[in-house]
């Protein structure tokens, strides 16, 4: 589709095993582009937690399930809701497949722009980002479902001291994600986000935010999607963080004016989160993006053959993940939400 | 028309609030809602009962009408200056919207800003009367390093200040539609919080109270503890 340009990448960082998963719609389908939009969607495993990267390739495979069967007359709003809702289902089935209720989950973000109605709509749990870069402004649209977000919340609305903000050990605590029973704190425009043409949205897993800041990750986005998220991960890449998260960008641009083409599959498969690596490229640091088509073939083999590679690791693999912990305080979540008394409605 | 709205005051880092909201209900078919950001607690609240007296007083959405009432709380704030002489912080910026049913007309001084919003898009913003944005205008800054300039404190015209009350006010009433969104704020809020946050906060926002809520936490998260006072009415036109 003309005016829409994707660009996507990911990179396993320190870390044994690829708990990312993204994937995106057809863009050069106008029979859905036509009302469906351009969707990318990425998940970020729960680590700490069983089976986080099955979690969130379940989430992300069953959100596109539903997203692509979306009937013509459902307006994208709802049907991202319905999506997110279907991804939820999907990762509670699975943890109880593996008796793992509330123990295994993921975040999720996705974004779907419409050329015709130049808007942008999205939906997203948990802390994985939503950012909209125009005019050389990038501004984040989500707000992070975290023990921090939630403590403002209740300063705001005069329940907590200015000393409580800062009384809790892991702000960062996730409040919300997919594998709940009951979903709160879910991020979602329910009105279409009107789209200048240059706009880009950026969606993004902690993997990227937490290691470039917003001047860095503005820097990156001048160029192309594509090339932007090839510079953002070798921006990442490029510090050598010791502790360095699995990390998952994706650009969605909207705009006449066409930068280089970049060529991209017309499917892909979220799993495939581990290409062959470039031989200057330690394992852990290897950078995935999209592959060429006749890449297909070697791809496929490659990682049957990593998978059981990895699959052989984790087994031995006994280091508990510490930078994401779901242990959830949830009785505030359950309560239903209550007006701030603080601001007066006339 | 029927206009809805919501507000919020507080004092931020603070230990006082000199900012202050208050609004004339439209029962009568027209309404005034103002926010002013004052230099002290008192010429603020002082501010916004001297236009809401003026404008019950005369109740016209005209630019005319306008003029008068802000002359005459100006007159005000000169009498309180008056009568207290030792106190050299009356001054205050100001801005009252007022609405009928089917039209709408503002009136700015100062740094108090005034956003109108139609379709998730910015219609119009006013200018501040400030020396960052006489510093844009001169083409020197640009509109992007407003927020965070260092003399972003430096006001040209506020209420109180003689010689340097000459509000803005838009030369014809604006023409309603429904949802018509705007958002009356004080430099401590649109500090924290951009056009564009503004946009996305309201896409999210089932109602004015989410909105301001959604905002609210945006200037939580980015202000520095001693932050300024922040204050916003938020309106809608619903049909």
């Amino acid at each position: 589709m003309a005016g829409i340009q994707l660009g996507t990448a990911q990179i396993l960082g320190a870390r044994q095993e690829q708990q990312d998963a993204f994937d995106f719609t057809d863009k050069d389908d106008s029979g859905f582009v036509e009302y469906g939009g351009v969707l990318a969607v990425v998940a970020d495993g729960i680590g700490g937690h069983a089976h986080g990267g099955e979690a969130s390739r379940k989430a992300v495979a069953a959100f596109m399930q539903h997203y692509q069967a979306k009937p013509r007359k459902a307006n994208i709003q709802n049907a991202i809701y319905h999506a997110l809702i279907q991804a939820n289902h999907a990762v509670l089935d699975f943890a109880e497949s593996q008796g793992e209720i509330e123990n295994c989950g993921t975040t999720l973000i996705a974004a779907a722009l419409h050329p015709d109605s130049r808007t942008l709509h999205w939906i997203g749990v948990g802390d994985s980002r939503l950012y909209l870069f125009r005019d050389g402004q990038l501004v984040q649209l989500t707000v992070d479902a975290n023990v921090r977000s939630h403590l403002i919340k209740k300063f705001a609305r005069g329940i907590l001291s200015s000393d409580g903000l800062d009384s809790e050990e892991n702000p960062h605590r996730l409040t919300s994600f997919l594998g709940l029973k009951k979903l709160g704190r879910i991020d979602r425009s329910i009105r279409p986000f009107p789209l200048h043409q240059g706009d880009r949205a950026l969606i993004c897993t902690d993997g990227v935010y937490q290691a470039l800041g917003k001047g860095e990750l503005v820097e990156c986005l001048s160029d192309d999607p594509q090339t932007a998220c090839d510079r953002i991960v070798q921006s990442i890449l490029n510090k050598q963080l010791e502790y360095q998260d699995n990390a998952t960008v994706a650009v969605l641009s909207f705009g006449l004016k066409e930068s280089p083409k970049v060529d991209l599959p017309v499917k892909s498969t979220p799993t495939l989160g581990m290409e062959s690596a470039s031989k200057d490229e330690p394992l852990e640091t290897r950078t995935h993006r999209k592959p060429r088509l006749w890449l297909w073939g070697i791809l496929a083999i490659a990682v049957l053959l990593l998978s059981g590679f990895m699959w052989l690791v984790k087994k031995e693999d006994k280091v508990v993940e510490k930078v994401k912990v779901i242990e959830v305080d949830l009785t505030d979540l359950k309560k239903p939400e209550k007006p701030n008394p603080s601001i007066q409605k006339h | 028309m029927k206009m809805v709205s919501a507000s919020l005051s507080k004092p931020g880092g603070r230990e006082i609030n000199q900012d202050s909201v208050g609004c004339l209900s439209p029962d009568v078919g027209l309404g005034c809602w103002v926010v002013a950001d004052g230099r002290c607690e008192l010429v603020a609240q002082q501010t916004v009962q001297a236009i809401l007296d003026n404008f019950a007083a005369n109740p016209a959405i005209s630019q005319p009408t306008l003029l008068k009432v802000v002359e005459w709380s100006q007159k005000k704030i000169l009498d309180l200056q008056t009568a207290h002489p030792l106190n050299h912080s009356l001054y205050a910026s100001v801005a009252l919207f007022c609405s009928g049913g089917l039209s709408a007309l503002w009136a700015h001084l100062g740094d108090v800003r005034v956003y109108v919003f139609r379709n998730g898009e910015i219609l119009s913003q006013t200018k501040d009367h400030s020396i960052v944005q006489a510093l844009v205008d001169s083409g020197q800054l640009a509109k992007s390093e407003i927020r965070g300039h260092k003399d972003r404190k430096g006001l040209l015209r506020t209420l109180g200040s003689l010689g340097g009350m000459h509000p803005a006010i838009p030369e014809s009433r604006f023409k309603l539609q429904a949802g018509d969104l705007f958002l009356i704020c004080t430099d401590g809020f649109w500090e924290y919080v951009t056009e564009l946050e503004m946009q996305a906060d309201w896409c999210k926002s089932p109602n004015l109270e989410d909105w301001l809520e959604r905002m609210e936490m945006r200037i939580l998260s980015a202000a520095p503890p001693d932050h300024d006072n922040y204050s916003a009415i938020a309106l809608l036109a619903e049909p």
